[in-house]
């Protein structure tokens, strides 16, 4: 079901990628242990379950890996980055609900089938549509970057196509009228309509049909014979219905009370732990990143404003400025993959390492416009008073200018704290679990958007607001030399 | 004390160079209290402050105690520890207190202990009748008071002369008698004292030479009793007849 939209970020990364990563090979087999990849926001193939991965292709995985006699280690990243972390070598094999395409045949290879896939149409209830034909010049709802997307964006060039990151948020829309149809997998499609019989139902027969199917490397052909092979074996045991009925008979109740679904999406399971562990990633992230923004953004500042003009301090000049102007011109989620596919591709550090310096790269150069303005808005006469009694240039700026400027860039500095915090809800675009992506975990699970959106957003919103009231307090502590 | 020999200086600006200083050369000897009058713009401002190295001049020198200032060798940190300086914005550090202030340049630069400077800053505090607001903020003291601290903060590094910039002009005339009081006391004591100001009440009584500045040029140096009665001057004669 799922193929690659023909994103620009992700052709210009897997080129750069092509020309700048070299890694060996390393067989699959001679590892104890065997790294899988996945996406796991697409359940019932691939989702998170408080803190585990689980699904049907995870449990196809596990059974492969178990017959190959290694360990399975499994990497959850984003879609988009499943053929990258394959070209990178950085996992053994992808198992995602993929199915082939020809743009993606040239960098990897596919297995035989392990699954038959049908699209479906939700319809809303009342709906008139009874067949494929007349959804040509509808609303459609699609899983971004999935088959239903090319599907729909192929057949129906009369429609407005609406693409969302999960199936839940479709049938949302669908209900609230915004939609007339949304076109997605047979499975989550039972499940979306389960939850919703009242307001949807599912057109008459299947859209088309898509075969899903394991993803390796190119020319790992020796690996792709083994797992055929498995996967053949269980075709003809009947391990793999054995799965799928085991992912597909642990519906729901279709009761959607708000206590219901407060129950569901928070208590159930203890769901809400996903949600506290995100909160904490998502905190660590931001006060790292701010830190080291703080220290990037204040020494750029210092170099700006600096009047040496040796041949030391013209060169440092040059590098801020280059800095200042690539950060500030590309968006934080380009950043963030540059950061992480290319410069520490290969370093093999955390995730959410990564993502710190990231952001704190990214923010260093706003920290720094603020305190550069900070540095600048301190009256010139404070400098020649500090360098009429002796003071050199250093002294006066450490001593005088620059614990002025400090304080008259808190309230922007809080500001960019705020817009930080914010900021670091990308992360989850390279697997990281922060609160954004732990709401979305739990919508993919449920598929109940209500109570994950808006739990987020009011713990978002509830720290932001004690930033800000924490920063009025400290502000009226240091405006005490304003008083008279 | 002071030796300035063809002092030049010009800024550029989008209408070209303007010259402000056009050949000065004069003398401060030790114990001096010289006021500098002029009109606005001639250029009173930039010869003091080309004296402690504020602004570099075009051409011409600057000698200080016999060491010419105006070379590039010179290490213009240890000069302006001899020169104390008061301007007419006050200039204080709003982000520390008054304490802070006096010693936060003699403690960085390692002149004295922190003790030391105390105690300076504290009796100095007190003779002009501030110590009470040591620990307040700038922000809490009045216009007087805080030229007074801006004073006491120069003489807090124990200069060789002090350059005043207009130091009353930006005061409420009632605050005017405090500073000049501050003032007269220093020069009692016997500092060497450079002076532009429009207090021509402080040039008669406090000054022992006046020189009177108009574009550039010093176009006259007198004694106050022969320049405030009968300057020889028709320039001089006008200025004093406008502003008195
Ligand atoms: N940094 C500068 N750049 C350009 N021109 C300047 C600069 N500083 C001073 N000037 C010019 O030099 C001239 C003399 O300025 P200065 O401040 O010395 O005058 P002043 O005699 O002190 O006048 P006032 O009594 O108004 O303070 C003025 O025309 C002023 O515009
Ligand atoms: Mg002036």
């Amino acid at each position: 079901m799922k193929k690659l939209v023909n994103s620009l970020l992700f052709t210009l990364l897997l080129t750069l990628l092509f020309n700048v990563v070299e890694q060996n090979l390393i067989k699959a087999e001679d590892k104890k242990q065997i790294n899988v990849a996945t996406n796991a926001e697409f359940g019932p193939f691939e989702y998170k379950d408080g803190n585990d991965i689980v699904g049907i292709d995870i449990d196809i995985a596990k059974y492969i890996v178990d017959k190959m006699g290694a360990d399975i280690n499994i990497i959850d990243i984003s879609f988009d980055a499943l053929i990258l972390e394959l070209k990178n070598h950085t996992c053994d094999f992808a198992i995602a609900a993929m199915s082939k395409n020809d743009e993606k045949e040239n960098s990897v290879d596919f297995s035989d089938p392990y699954f038959i896939a049908k699209q479906d149409v939700i319809l809303p209830i009342d709906s008139e549509i009874k067949s494929p034909g007349e959804l040509n010049g509808k609303r459609i709802g699609v899983h971004l970057g999935t088959t239903g997307d090319s599907y729909c964006t192929n057949n129906f060039k009369d429609s407005e196509i609406h693409r969302y990151k999960n199936g839940a948020e479709a049938v949302m829309d669908l209900v609230n009228g915004r939609l007339d149809a949304v076109v997605i997998d047979d499975l989550p499609a039972r499940m979306l309509i389960e939850k919703n019989n009242r307001s949807v139902k599912k057109m008459d027969g299947h859209l088309f049909k898509e075969e899903y199917r394991i993803v390796v490397p190119k020319g790992e052909i020796e690996l792709l014979y083994r797992i055929n092979t498995i996967l053949t074996e269980m075709k003809s045991t009947g391990k793999i219905d054995e799965i799928v009925e085991k992912y597909t008979k642990e519906s729901s109740k279709s009761n959607n009370s708000l206590i219901n679904q407060i129950y569901n999406n928070l208590i159930y399971k203890e769901r809400y732990m996903g949600i506290v562990q995100g909160l904490i990633t998502t905190l660590k992230i931001t006060v790292v990143a701010l830190i080291i923004g703080l220290i990037l953004g204040v020494a750029t500042a210092l170099i700006k404003v600096s009047k040496d003009n040796n041949l030391l301090m013209k060169f440092l000049n040059i590098i801020a400025n280059t800095y200042l102007s690539v950060i500030k011109g590309t968006p934080m989620v380009v950043q963030l993959f540059v950061i992480y596919y290319l410069i520490l591709g290969s370093s093999g550090l955390d995730k959410i390492l990564v993502a710190m310096i990231s952001f704190g790269i990214n923010s260093g150069a706003y920290v720094s416009d603020i305190i550069r303005a900070g540095i600048l808005s301190v009256d010139v006469g404070q400098t020649e008073a500090g360098r009429s009694l002796g003071l050199n240039s250093r002294q006066t700026m450490m001593k005088i200018v620059f614990p002025q400027a400090l304080k008259n860039s808190m309230p922007t500095l809080c500001n960019e704290f705020i817009n930080l915090l914010k900021e670091t809800s990308v992360a989850g675009f390279i697997g990281i679990m922060d609160l954004s992506k732990a709401g979305e975990v739990i919508r993919s699970q449920t598929y109940e958007p209500l109570v994950p959106l808006l739990s987020v957003a009011i713990i978002y919103f509830s720290i932001t607001q004690s930033v800000v009231w924490l920063m009025s307090l400290l502000e009226r502590r240091l405006r005490k030399s304003d008083m008279r | 004390m002071i030796c300035v020999k063809n002092l030049k200086k010009s800024f550029e600006s989008s209408q070209g160079t303007i010259d402000v200083l056009n050949d000065i050369t004069t003398n401060v000897d030790k114990g001096e209290k010289i006021a500098i009058i002029g009109p606005s713009g001639a250029g009173k401002s930039v010869f003091l402050r080309c004296l402690n190295g504020l602004e570099k001049p075009t051409s011409g020198e600057v000698f200080f105690n016999g060491q010419c200032i105006t070379e590039p060798g010179c290490d213009m940190n240890i000069i302006r520890r001899q020169i104390g300086m008061v301007f007419q914005q006050f200039n204080l550090f709003p982000h520390l207190t008054i304490r802070q202030n006096i010693t936060l340049v003699p403690t960085t630069l390692k002149l004295k202990s922190k003790d030391e400077a105390n105690e300076i800053a504290e009796s100095l505090l007190k003779r002009v009748g501030l110590l009470n607001k040591a620990d307040s903020y700038p922000a809490q003291l009045s216009g007087g008071q805080k030229q007074r601290v801006a004073i006491v903060r120069a003489m807090a590094m124990n200069p060789k002369v002090m350059l005043f910039d207009e130091p009353t002009s930006a005061l409420d005339p009632e605050m005017v008698g405090e500073v000049l009081s501050v003032m007269k006391d220093l020069a009692n004591d016997g500092m060497t004292m450079l002076v532009v100001t429009h207090e021509m009440s402080f040039a008669k009584e406090v000054a022992t030479r006046v020189l009177f500045m108009e574009k550039g040029k010093i176009i006259s140096d007198d004694i106050p009793e022969h320049l405030f009665n009968k300057s020889d001057n028709a320039r001089v004669r006008e200025f004093l007849s406008k502003i008195l």
